[in-house]
């Protein structure tokens, strides 16, 4: 949460350096005005950088330079801001920005999508190798194949940024994938158990342990169950990988766009 | 059923003459759940059915005018609620969940799921006598909340309910025909209703939604028999009226105050306890600075003139969606060593609240759930404001959530134990504050928030309704929507977003049963009689269970 908060401060003191414009333009011409490119950039800074980041490259949501795969026009973009994308996180945000601003901030993010990402210095077949000598496979499926203990990465690339992947790699604690939330339950009697929670209700929490068995727990027979927010079963491999080999995994990883 | 509970009344001519002049003075109903007053409706024209739980009915929303949701059945008790089964469930047509509190009168249950479908269900076999559905196109608007519907009235040979797109029909209750309708809100601008309608003095009094679309909010009351109107109480005054230098420039057209829940009644006074909805636009009060009168309060409104006799507001000029529309319970306690007649409310702010039900006099009021944006409440009921929590460009973080620390899940009052049973959503929310401009149709909320749904959790909590304080606290593993019922049986029934069902110690807040239903529970448990048999019913997801004691 602080990170996260952290990075709003940031957007506002960028923010802070734009000029503040006030958009008196009605009219939904297509053509993008200069205002209209301020506003947005207000409204992004606001609503968007949380999980599009700051500049636009991605964090917890998909790097916005280059092609988008969803939108490539002013008028689809803005769709995609009032209605969301089904089946992903993004939101709507028909409740909190009117069409204008969802309209000023499409126009900001066709501005993205036209200039170049900054490109990491990493060699995706390079990337793909190291993905395979390191095992990442042996917890992650990516194209059908692989481990189940981790998220699925088969289309990764798609729905999360370049910074987001590298933290996760290097700090796999920060990076909260959601349905991986850690659990770590102490029964009454007998062996703790720690994993990932599957399901959880009321009365009954299912955890998958590292060895990939799913123990039915009956909370009335556990001592305690504690959640770990900021735990995780992956190791960091900031130290298992050399920098080059960490950038190569990570633009390895921007690739995975679905399955082939 | 009619003729048990005929034969029943007929063995207390007692009960059957009170039953007879209340009808007189007020055909209306009346229910202090067993408790002071035992007072009658007359529900079929020529017959009476003593309008009391004690008979196993359930006849209004929250069961009964005060709104306990307390279940004078006592059949099903904490030493044999490890026996209860599953006795029937129904599926009604359609893909709408059911958010509805049943409602069971003469031997059939009527109940309701989205958008608008209306089902009489025999008691026995579970069985619907007839389904009727208000045909509602994708068109149809519902800006802020979904496609629900939350239950009927009924009085006499109708069943009144209403409709997403903005009317209220009467149904003939024992056939499912339409025997009038009136249009209440126009959809097109976002009105709505959800909420069930509440029958008092043969009136039809119906709250409507559309409080983040920019309406202007209203509470609405018509004859029972024909639909004609009675009179229209609007919820943020127009200039010149008292409160109206709460509202600058125009700004009173578009100010909210939605009445989407339905409210309680004290007989004795007279008078509806309604809450209000929040105003508008939500997270942007730039264009109405002022205390935006009367939204986010409770008004006490004379149901026969419809004019406020008093209001409380909880949080002036709200910034946060916390709407007041949760249930106001009516309660007679001792405070201080002194009988009052109150009406409590856990507030959506964070704070609970009881007032004099009479004058509106703040009485008391205290924190019950983790909110970071006040420092407490001042002499008079007032929230003293911590500054820099309003929403903002860059976000603010505040708890409650902009759900709140309650919403429109019920709470309950046990008359026994002296404690309120309330659902508790422990979350926290950042706020943004964005540009904002009234567009008819279109939300008009002027922000938005951030969930910090990792760190959120829920609970059933037990209130001292005397101080306030916690009594116990039951763990849900997220925020609640499933509404609270006691019973003379020693229990409190509750249900969970993760599909539980289950019933607590109403003195410990201990579980002792409990029935996993396969869909989240956003509706409020009821219990009734079949025969002489207790049942308890309560919707998950898209169908309703009905559990009754197994051998």
């Amino acid at each position: 949460m602080g990170r996260t908060l952290l990075n709003i401060t940031r957007a506002g003191a960028l923010l802070a350096l734009l000029p503040v414009t006030v958009a008196a333009q009605t009219k939904p011409a297509a053509a993008a005005q200069p205002s209209d490119m301020a506003s947005g950039r207000r409204v992004f800074d606001a609503q968007c950088a949380w999980c599009h980041g700051n500049e636009g490259d991605g964090g917890t949501g998909p790097n916005l330079h280059g092609t988008l795969r969803h939108a490539t026009t002013l008028n689809s973009i803005a769709d995609i801001i009032i209605s969301g994308i089904p089946g992903t996180d993004m939101p709507s945000f028909r409740l909190g920005l009117t069409d204008r601003s969802a309209r000023q901030a499409a126009t900001y993010v066709l501005s993205l999508s036209r200039s170049a990402s900054r490109r990491g210095t990493g060699n995706a077949e390079r990337g793909a190798e190291v993905y395979q000598t390191t095992g990442c496979g042996s917890c992650h499926v990516v194209d059908g194949r692989g481990g189940i203990l981790g998220p699925e990465l088969t289309s990764i690339g798609g729905r999360r940024g370049a910074v987001y992947l590298r933290e996760a790699i290097v700090t796999p604690a920060a990076s909260h994938p959601p349905g991986y939330l850690v659990v770590h339950a102490v029964p009454n009697s007998g062996p703790d158990i720690r994993g990932i929670r599957v399901t959880e209700d009321v009365f009954w929490i299912h955890i998958r342990d590292a060895n990939g068995n799913v123990h039915a727990l009956q909370k009335s027979e556990l001592a305690r169950v504690d959640r770990e927010l900021e735990g995780t079963l992956m190791p960091a491999y900031d130290s298992r990988l050399s920098p080059a080999q960490l950038d190569d995994l990570v633009a390895y990883l921007a690739t995975l766009r679905g399955a082939k | 059923m009619t003729n048990d509970v005929e034969r029943k009344g007929r063995k207390d001519r007692k009960k059957i003459a009170m039953a007879l002049r209340a009808s007189r003075a007020l055909r209306s109903a009346i229910a202090s759940a067993g408790l002071k007053v035992c007072a009658t409706i007359a529900l079929m024209a020529l017959s009476l059915v003593p309008l009391l739980a004690q008979e196993g009915q359930w006849l209004m929303y929250s069961g009964s005018y005060n709104s306990h949701r307390f279940s004078p059945l006592k059949q099903i008790t904490t030493d044999n609620v490890a026996k209860l089964r599953p006795a029937w469930v129904y599926q009604p047509p359609g893909t709408g969940s059911i958010e509805s509190t049943p409602i069971v009168a003469n031997g059939i249950m009527y109940v309701t799921s989205g958008p608008t479908m209306v089902a009489a269900v025999d008691l026995r076999s579970g069985k619907p006598l007839w389904e009727w559905t208000r045909p509602i196109a994708p068109s149809v608007l519902n800006l802020g909340f979904p496609r629900v519907n939350r239950g009927v009235a009924i009085l006499d040979t109708m069943v009144y309910v209403g409709t997403l797109d903005g009317y209220l029909f009467a149904l003939d209750a024992k056939a499912g025909i339409e025997r009038w309708s009136v249009h209440v809100g126009e959809n097109p601008v976002g009105h709505s209703i959800t909420a069930a309608p509440l029958v008092v003095d043969n009136k039809v009094i119906v709250g409507i939604s559309g409080g983040e679309a920019g309406i202007r909010g209203f509470l609405d009351a018509y004859d029972a028999k024909t639909g004609k109107p009675a009179w229209r109480f609007w919820t943020v005054p127009s200039p010149g009226e008292p409160g109206s230098e709460g509202w600058p420039g125009d700004s009173w057209v578009h100010g909210g105050g939605a009445t989407w829940l339905t409210g309680s009644y004290d007989p004795a006074l007279k008078l509806l306890y309604w809450g209000t909805g929040n105003p508008g636009p939500d997270w942007n009060g730039d264009s109405r600075k002022g205390d935006n009168l009367y939204t986010s309060s409770l008004v006490a409104i004379d149901v026969e003139t419809g004019k406020a006799r008093w209001h409380f507001q909880f949080t002036p000029h709200d910034t946060h969606d916390w709407d007041a529309n949760q249930i106001p319970v009516l309660v007679d306690t001792q405070v201080g060593g002194r009988p009052r007649a109150l009406v409590v409310t856990a507030n959506r702010n964070g704070f609970y609240y009881a007032l004099d039900r009479k004058t509106g006099e703040f009485v008391f009021g205290t924190q019950y759930a983790k909110q970071t944006w006040a420092k407490g409440l001042d002499e008079r009921g007032r929230p003293i404001e911590i500054p820099g929590m309003e929403p903002s460009e860059k976000g603010t973080l505040v708890y409650p959530s902009l759900q709140g620390s309650t919403n429109w899940a019920s709470p309950s009052y046990n008359p026994v134990t002296d404690m309120l049973y309330v659902p508790v959503r422990e979350m926290g929310s950042v706020y943004y504050k964005t540009g904002v401009e009234y567009k008819p149709g279109t939300y008009y909320t002027g922000g938005s928030e951030k969930r910090l749904d990792e760190e959120s959790w829920g609970a059933v909590r037990a209130l001292d309704v005397k101080t306030g304080k916690q009594a116990w606290d039951f763990r849900l593993p997220t925020p609640t929507w499933a509404g609270v019922m006691a019973t003379a049986g020693g229990l409190v029934f509750s249900g969970s977003n993760e599909g539980n069902f289950f019933a607590l110690d109403a003195k410990s807040g201990k579980p002792l049963w409990q029935f996993q239903t396969g869909g989240a529970i956003r509706s409020g448990p009821m219990s009734f009689l079949v025969g002489d048999k207790q049942y308890v019913a309560v919707a998950g997801g898209h169908a309703l269970f009905v559990f009754s004691l197994g051998e």
